[in-house]
């Protein structure tokens, strides 16, 4: 058994953490998803002609228009969504960046990893990419862990990793 | 001696309980489609004739009950084995629940009226499953202390195997407290608290008979909204009649709020003994909460101006989130009281007069101050345009000032009190709008840190910090970021 003193130097603080970037796949999934809902919101539009209201044609014309502009400009940010996007390990804790407008870092210590799954969804698996869910005990959705766009080789590994990790911790 | 290691059933007065909580729930859920039944089937009934259709009702729905009563309890079995409570219910589908009894979080018991008739008490136990239904037994007060004393021995038998190993080690003093909190303590918390809390009970009271009207049919729901909406008209013409209407409302609600409570939290009962916390109360019906010092995730004091001004402080404790179905039960709650610090003192398992060195402290900028009163101030800038649209302007410029130097004055309080300080044992956040709210944290019971960056945040280089908890999260926004970065580094080093 050792016991060394250590350092704070010795830690890489979680803001100088290199992120390891998710598969470049990543972008297709992300602007296919949008494209998907973007399809649904301008078909939805279209009852529009239903209404009886004065100019039907001419509110969906700017309905339209308007979830085309959006539609452009969120297939843009699909790439910065992606550059943002990242994840570390370090000895005793994992973290998860992401965010483009509202950034969010989130650090789980591994003793506090309760479960980790792997899953796809019929868009992710067009590509062959994997979300892993690390879950603890907090009672906060938007505090769990989920690293997107991941191959099946990867997300095995870390999956591996953090469950050993885990283990050990609580042992 | 009550022997629990054989399958056994409750007590026959139990099956009286079960019976009456069944032939209640029948009765309000089908007492109007009684009435429907009973009196628009025939107008032309005499009044015989409708008392033996009421009879023939009430005979139907106590048949009923009985059937499910006895369904329930005689099905349902009970008992302790290798250290786990096993019970097993169900006709058709059995079901076998086993619950290892260090993992119970939280033992409740209750004993309404009826149960203190048949001298039985209502135990229901807690744990982090996700399961909906809980665990819940009724049984006499003998079955109850001797199944007290199986689950005490349970839920001590890995600290008993520690202790065995570290046989040197000196045992912990065992310190057995007990306060009392009287009802005029208690009423007095809960005048203090915000009444329109009782908004939710006055709902709970008008929702299900607004539900069971509509069951009548939509020709006599319109009719009576019709009522409504032709009385109210003609009664209220004038604002000081709606002024009045609205202050008749309020006191309505704080009635209401401050009757619940009392009911609930009345003639509390508060003992500690070494790493327990049991805590009883209720005028009618008493509830018993007993929890261990471990499973208290998060302790809360709150102290609003009024509370300050009567010397007392507002404790809660919050457990696990998934440890019980009810989260209001879940969660205990001691008002009007001065027992914060000792049941502190409890809590962290240090003395009263201890102080803890501070290794780093933070306070909320500027930021928190524009947020927590953006929303207000659009709010009242839409409703002062609405105002003024229809004409109303003495009265938009009136409620417009009265109302911005009230979200004014709350944001400015709500940055004033945010802040956080890391302690030697514990973490506190420390909140709240009008009222001062101190969370204290354990260390140990951190599940994750983040820290969230905004698009000011390159200018302003302030973030918002948010430590997650299994009882919930706690955020203390507009930190420097540097700040943020040290905390996090501390909380997970």
């Amino acid at each position: 058994m050792t016991n060394r003193q250590i350092s704070p130097d010795d830690c890489t603080p979680v803001e100088s953490l290199c992120f390891e970037k998710v598969d470049r796949k990543y972008i297709y999934v992300k602007t296919t998803a949008i494209v998907l809902v973007y399809v649904v919101l301008m078909a939805a539009a279209t009852l529009i002609l239903t209404f009886d209201i004065e100019h039907t044609a001419v509110w969906l014309t700017v309905a339209e228009c308007s979830l085309a502009v959006a539609l452009a400009v969120n297939c843009a940010l699909a790439r910065g969504i992606y550059n943002f996007k990242g994840y570390a390990l370090r000895d005793k804790d994992i973290s998860y960046r992401s965010g483009i407008v509202f950034p969010k870092i989130i650090t789980i210590p591994f003793s506090k990893i309760q479960q980790v799954s792997i899953r796809m969804n019929p868009l992710s698996r067009m590509f062959g990419l994997y979300y892993l869910d690390v879950i603890n005990g907090s009672q906060d959705a938007m505090n769990r862990i989920t690293i997107p766009g991941l191959k099946a080789a990867t997300a095995e590994q870390i999956k591996s990793v953090l469950i050993n990790k885990a283990d050990c911790s609580n042992d | 001696m009550t022997d629990f290691t054989v399958p056994r059933r409750m007590s026959a007065s139990a099956f009286v309980i079960i019976f009456l909580k069944t032939f209640r729930y029948l009765a309000v859920n089908l007492f109007f489609v009684a009435i429907l039944l009973t009196v628009r089937y025939d107008d032309s009934l005499s009044f015989y004739g409708i008392l033996t259709r009421l009879s023939v009702t009430l005979a139907v729905i106590i048949a009923i009950s009985l059937l499910v009563a006895f369904s329930k309890y005689y099905f349902q079995k009970f008992h302790i084995e290798d250290g786990k409570l096993v019970t097993t219910h169900g006709l058709i589908s059995k079901k076998t629940t086993s619950i290892p009894l260090p993992n119970v979080h939280n033992l409740r018991t209750r004993k309404g009226i009826a149960y203190r008739i048949l001298n039985m008490r209502g135990i229901s136990f807690d744990t982090l499953a996700d399961e909906k239904s809980e665990v819940e037994l009724i049984l006499s007060e003998s079955d109850w202390q001797a199944l007290l004393r199986n689950v005490s021995n349970g839920e001590n038998a890995p600290e008993a195997s520690i202790d065995a190993e570290n046989a040197t080690a000196m045992p912990p003093a065992i310190t057995d407290d007990t306060y009392a909190v009287s009802d005029i303590e208690t009423l007095k918390g809960a005048l203090c608290q915000n009444h329109l809390r009782g908004l939710a009970v006055l709902a709970a009271v008008l929702f299900p008979l607004l539900d069971n009207i509509s069951q009548l049919g939509n020709d006599t729901v319109g009719r009576f909204l019709d009522f409504i909406d032709s009385e109210a008209s003609d009664a209220i013409n004038t604002p000081v009649q709606w002024i009045c209407l609205l202050v008749t409302l309020y006191l309505l609600i704080a009635v209401l709020w401050t009757g619940k409570t009392m009911l609930r939290y009345g003639n509390m009962l508060i003992a500690t003994q070494s790493e327990r916390l049991t805590i009883e109360s209720g005028l009618l019906s008493r509830f018993t909460c007993r929890l261990s010092r471990d499973k208290a995730t998060i302790f809360s004091l709150k102290q609003n101006p009024l509370e300050k001004l009567a010397g007392f402080r507002t404790v809660t404790l919050l457990q696990a989130g998934n440890a019980t179905q009810s989260k209001n039960e879940g969660d205990i709650r001691i008002y009007g009281s001065d027992y914060g610090s000792r049941l502190l003192s409890w809590w962290l398992d240090k003395p009263e007069d201890g102080n803890d060195e501070t290794l780093f402290k933070a306070a909320s900028g500027t930021g928190l101050f524009f947020r927590k009163s953006m929303t207000g101030i659009f709010v009242i800038v839409a409703a002062t345009c609405a105002l003024i649209h229809f004409g109303y302007i003495p009265e938009a410029i009136i409620l417009c000032s009265i109302c911005t130097a009230a979200v004014l004055i709350r944001a400015y309080l709500a940055r004033k009190h945010s802040s956080i300080v890391l302690a030697d044992s514990y973490i506190l956040v420390n909140c709240g709008n009008i009222a001062q709210i101190h969370k204290y944290v354990k260390y140990s019971d951190v599940e994750d840190v983040s820290i969230q960056e905004t698009p000011l945040t390159h200018r302003t280089s302030r973030v918002s910090l948010t430590i997650s908890t299994n009882a919930g999260s706690l955020t203390v926004r507009s930190l420097k970021k540097d700040e943020a970065q040290q905390i996090r580094s501390i909380l997970l080093g």
